[in-house]
């Protein structure tokens, strides 16, 4: 494996921790803090290829930072609980904006190295990646205050609205891993 | 091999004002749902009204619904019942849960004791609550009108109450247990359900029963939408027969409790709050 692979490896594995908490106890084994810092490591290297990644640096940075609460539950789940907690709401949206930035960024990079590299396949994809990513995002920070209100009327649709979240987070993460075998493939 | 220009969402300058309108609508949403749920809170626990007649032979179960915000940042810790010198054991339950709104349940239980030195002076009833708050406040709120009365054990009429699958109808069943005469029938909270309680029995009064002979009487509760706050009580009416004996002259027998409980959707919640917000 050449050493790019290696940093977008860093960068697919942080972006996975970040996505799934494992609680033991009140303790998150899998804090989003630890991904985040793989993902500043990953991106640290990568910098030299592409500013983008230097940009997303930044994000990565902010997020590590602000999900250090997240090594204790003590946000409740929203989708279970009798409670509204208008601060999580913010908080939660907040680290999504932040996130969407990071993720704007880290797939300039790739476009442009993909542009650079004559990877046209890989051009395309991220690019409707990106799109597809911006726009159920998008969707996602506009519909989430609605639950202050309308929680337990639409509680079906938030339910399949953060199964679609996921599903989309993890193509982006798939598709993160794809790119850094084939940009290496061609270092 | 020829590109399209990298990233057209957000690289240019029609991106750029792509990315700040959504974010200006994502702040604009933020604003009107934050505006709309602090104008559904409500600044203190809302109790529905209650209009019960309960019977006294032993300890006094019964229970008390209210609401809360969902944030339940003025919780009741526990409640006192003004005239009774020890406070009632009492548990809350989570009933249900809407948009705003926890519907909360109380489940009361006052000694016989206790009840027995108010009832020595007369009638008991209580009309409010003393709630005690997790915030360290105490407040009175209304809560209907509750009534205790002693029940006469030796009665001669049976009776029992057969409930319709959505309880708000269904008939009371008397049965004589020796020679009586019915004489009139009334219930308790008669003035005030007026035309919302419909009571029809199958025999005209006056009436004399030989023993085992029936007498039934079918009830209907009836709401319409545009008095929430009736609708939306909780009713547990006992009839009343006045009825004579060879023996014992003219009594008063109560039956069975015909039961009222409403259901409420998330719109009648939001109207039921208007209302009380409206007639405060």
């Amino acid at each position: 494996m050449t050493k790019a692979a290696e940093h977008f490896r860093k960068i697919v594995w942080g972006l996975v921790i970040s996505l799934f908490d494992i609680h033991i106890m009140n303790i998150n084994i899998l804090p989003d803090t630890v991904g985040y810092v793989l993902v500043i490591i990953g991106l640290e290297r990568l910098s030299a290829w592409n500013t983008n990644f230097s940009k997303a640096k930044t994000a990565a940075l902010i997020l590590a930072v602000c999900t250090i609460p997240d090594f204790i539950k003590f946000a409740p789940n929203l989708l279970v609980t009798t409670q509204i907690s208008i601060w999580l709401l913010i908080y939660n949206s907040i680290l999504t904006l932040i996130k969407a930035v990071l993720i704007y960024h880290i797939f300039t990079g790739i476009i442009q190295l993909a542009k650079d590299r004559g990877l046209e396949d890989l051009y395309q994809q991220a690019l409707a990646r990106w799109k597809l990513y911006a726009v159920i995002i998008g969707f996602h920070l506009i519909t989430t205050p609605f639950q202050l209100n309308f929680l337990s009327d639409w509680q079906l649709l938030y339910i399949v609205l953060t199964l679609i979240v996921l599903i989309v987070e993890v193509t982006v993460i798939v598709l993160i891993n794809r790119a850094g075998k084939q940009l290496s493939s061609v270092e | 091999m020829e590109f399209e220009k990298p990233i057209s969402l957000i690289g240019d300058r029609r991106g750029k004002h792509l990315a700040l309108l959504i974010i200006a609508v994502i702040i604009l949403v933020w604003v009107g749902n934050l505006i709309f749920f602090y104008s559904q809170q409500l600044a203190q626990p809302i109790f529905f009204r209650h209009y019960y007649a309960l019977n006294v032979y032993n300890d006094v179960n019964f229970s008390l619904y209210y609401l809360a915000n969902r944030s339940l940042d003025k919780e009741i810790s526990y409640i006192e019942i003004p005239g009774l010198e020890i406070s009632p054991r009492q548990e809350v339950y989570k009933e249900n849960e809407y948009s705003h709104h926890l519907l909360k349940q109380i489940n009361v239980t006052v000694e016989r004791g206790e009840l027995e030195k108010q009832l020595a002076q007369g009638d008991f009833k209580f009309n409010e609550i003393i709630a005690h708050l997790s915030s360290g406040e105490t407040i009175t709120l209304p809560v209907g009108e509750i009534n205790f009365q002693w029940i006469d054990t030796k009665s001669p009429l049976s009776n029992q109450v057969v409930k319709s699958s959505t309880s708000n109808e269904g008939y009371t069943l008397w049965r004589a247990e020796s020679a009586v005469k019915v004489k009139a029938m009334t219930y308790r909270f008669k003035e005030l359900l007026g035309d919302h309680l419909e009571i029809t029995l199958n025999k005209k009064l006056p009436l004399q029963l030989e023993q085992g002979d029936t007498l039934k009487v079918n009830y209907r509760f009836l709401f319409d939408d545009d008095n929430v706050v009736a609708a939306k009580s909780y009713y547990h009416i006992d009839p009343l027969l006045e009825v004579e004996t060879g023996n014992d002259g003219t009594l008063t027998v109560t039956g069975e409790h015909l039961t009222y409980m409403p259901y409420f959707t998330n719109a009648d919640i939001r109207k039921f709050v208007k209302q009380k917000g409206d007639s405060q």
